[in-house]
């Protein structure tokens, strides 16, 4: 007999999630020629928000994440080309593509640590950045993937120049995915997984296996990385090699870092933080905006340790503690 | 039956032979002593006997089945439960939250993404259960930080209860533990389910005769002797070997 699923199952969710289509209609009506640019910041941190999951929650340290994401956005560029245009499945393409890829590769070195696990995440994303650069004829190799033209969502919706059926349709994906995460760390499977993250062997004795715990959230994590890939692959339109570049593995883990890991929060905080300083400073000064990026990253790194949003709780917790005095 | 049962159990570090030899029985009920010098061996043969470590060579027997061949996840998951010397706990999570995870653990929810209402329920009241059996349950919402570390003492032990273990394996339950404190962690170990095999390690002397029905003295490696404490207590060689290094 099924079950019935009670709320408290869903722990994880507070309402707080609205937060994010609010401030994403704000920013649209305060920035109405910039949907562009927010429609890439939502589809940025889905994949960050992939990416917290492993980092933030498994403590699996990666530079290679965009192996999944830049696989996402190939499988759905090429089924929108190949198969059809309907972008819904297109999405599910490119995440059975992310899932597949962090499947095979998380059961190859997930049972690594340290240094050659973060060693061997680099490798397998430059393994797949090889084999799209030199699939010309399937991939377009470094000229990128061209004549993607998602149909119109759910047959209503068609893609525009301006964005603003990208951009709902980026937010509208991001929302689903934060609250699927949401759901997931609260739930036993992610207490499991910050179990193995904080001492495996502790986990080992309680009676759990870490290797194929963290290989399936590894393989979920993937599944979300390839969704923003295909998110990007239909509103951007075209996939370039960048989608599986060390730079995209390395700047995503720079926004997690500066927003704060384990809080699924401070994966949104820093994407929205880093894109909005990368996209001003680089309006102001195209060859120096890296500066900017590198001081915060310092500041937040020295002076707040944990990131922005682990920051803003630990000075709430101590606020709360004071006020109950 | 015994409910733990080590046959010829060897291991070695290279040339270092840790474990020679070894062979018990555990009745069920038992309160087992391990003792022995520093570096007898006796965290490598729970480790052994917990599947953490493999043999080169002897058996486990759990309940009179052969568990040697399983691994550490399976041993646990058969009932055979270990604490640590040194707390092993969640840091950043609370008590509750701790011993959550082990409920989960125990009944096989670890893999799941959501609960049905009824097994929500049960894994709430073994959570409450476990937390009154440690009495912690206003610590409950602390995190480990938080904690005193006689407190952290107790959510070690609180974890393997939590597990409802038929063989435990205390690695020195009390150590670092300051002597006002420790009567907190001992008598939580006295009111352990009287059919609960419980194996411990421990240096205190006084804590191995207060509570020990039978002693297991390791040294270099090997059962040096065993027996009930009197007969332990009255071994010249023993008080030699053993209590004339650490006494007092």
């Amino acid at each position: 007999m099924a079950e019935r699923f009670s709320l408290r199952g869903y722990r994880g969710l507070t309402g707080a999630e609205l937060v994010i289509p609010l401030a994403a209609a704000a920013l649209a009506l305060i920035f109405p020629s910039q949907l562009n640019f927010l429609m890439l910041v939502a589809t940025t941190a889905i994949f960050v928000l992939s990416l917290d999951l492993v980092v933030g929650y498994a403590g699996i340290v990666t530079l290679g994440h965009a192996a999944f994401f830049g696989a996402g956005a190939y499988g759905a560029g090429l089924y929108a080309i190949h198969v059809t245009a309907e972008p819904i499945s297109g999405l599910l393409v490119g995440a059975a593509a992310g899932a597949a890829i962090a499947l095979a590769s998380g059961l190859l070195i997930l049972r690594a640590h340290g240094l050659t696990l973060l060693m061997m995440t680099v490798a397998v994303a430059q393994i797949l950045l090889e084999v799209a650069n030199k699939s010309r004829w399937l991939t377009g190799g470094d000229d990128g993937l061209y004549g993607i033209m998602p149909a119109p969502i759910l047959g209503l919706f068609a893609f525009d120049f301006h964005g603003r059926t990208g951009f709902a349709y980026s937010v509208v994906i991001l929302t689903l995915v934060f609250v699927f995460l949401r759901v997931l760390t609260a739930s036993p499977f992610g207490r499991t997984t910050v179990g193995i993250r904080e001492d495996r062997e502790r986990m080992a004795a309680l009676g759990t296996r870490a290797y194929p715990h963290l290989v399936r959230t590894y393989a979920i994590s993937g599944a979300v990385a390839g969704l923003a890939g295909a998110v990007s692959a239909q509103t951007v339109q075209v996939v370039g090699l960048n989608t599986l570049s060390f730079t995209m593995s390395a700047e995503c883990l720079v926004m997690l870092v500066l927003g704060g890991t384990g809080r699924l929060w401070g994966a949104l905080v820093g994407t929205l933080m880093f894109m909005m300083i990368h996209h001003s400073a680089a309006e102001l000064d195209p060859f120096r905006w890296m500066f900017v990026i590198g001081f915060m990253l310092v500041a937040v790194v020295l002076f707040l340790p944990g990131g922005v949003v682990n920051a803003l709780a630990r000075l709430a917790g101590r606020r709360a503690e004071r006020a109950s005095r | 039956m015994s409910a733990l049962e080590v046959r010829n159990l060897t291991r070695s570090f290279g040339a270092l032979r840790v474990t020679r030899d070894v062979t018990l029985a555990v009745e069920k009920g038992a309160r087992t002593a391990l003792i022995g010098p520093n570096g007898a061996g006796k965290t490598t043969l729970v480790n052994l006997i917990t599947g953490a470590l493999r043999p080169d060579s002897g058996q486990v027997l759990l309940d009179g089945r052969d568990i040697s061949r399983l691994d550490q996840p399976a041993r646990a998951r058969l009932g055979l439960v270990r604490t640590f010397q040194i707390t092993r706990l969640f840091k950043p999570l609370s008590v509750e939250e701790n011993i959550r995870i082990a409920v989960l653990n125990r009944l096989g929810h670890q893999g799941r993404l959501a609960l049905g209402r009824e097994e929500e329920r049960r894994v709430d009241e073994a959570v409450a259960e476990t937390l009154a059996t440690v009495r912690m349950q206003d610590r409950a919402r602390s995190t480990i930080a938080g904690l005193a570390y006689g407190e952290q003492r107790l959510v070690e032990l609180a974890l393997a209860l939590a597990l409802k273990p038929k063989v435990l394996l205390l690695d020195e339950p009390a150590a670092g533990v300051p002597q006002s404190e420790s009567h907190v962690i001992m008598s939580a170990i006295a009111q352990l389910p009287g059919d609960l095999a419980v194996v411990f390690i421990e240096h205190d002397m006084d804590l191995v005769f207060r509570f020990a029905r039978r002693i297991v003295v390791l040294v270099g490696g090997a059962v040096f002797t065993e027996g009930a404490p009197a007969e332990v207590a009255a071994d010249e060689e023993i008080k030699r070997i053993y209590f004339g290094e650490v006494a007092p």
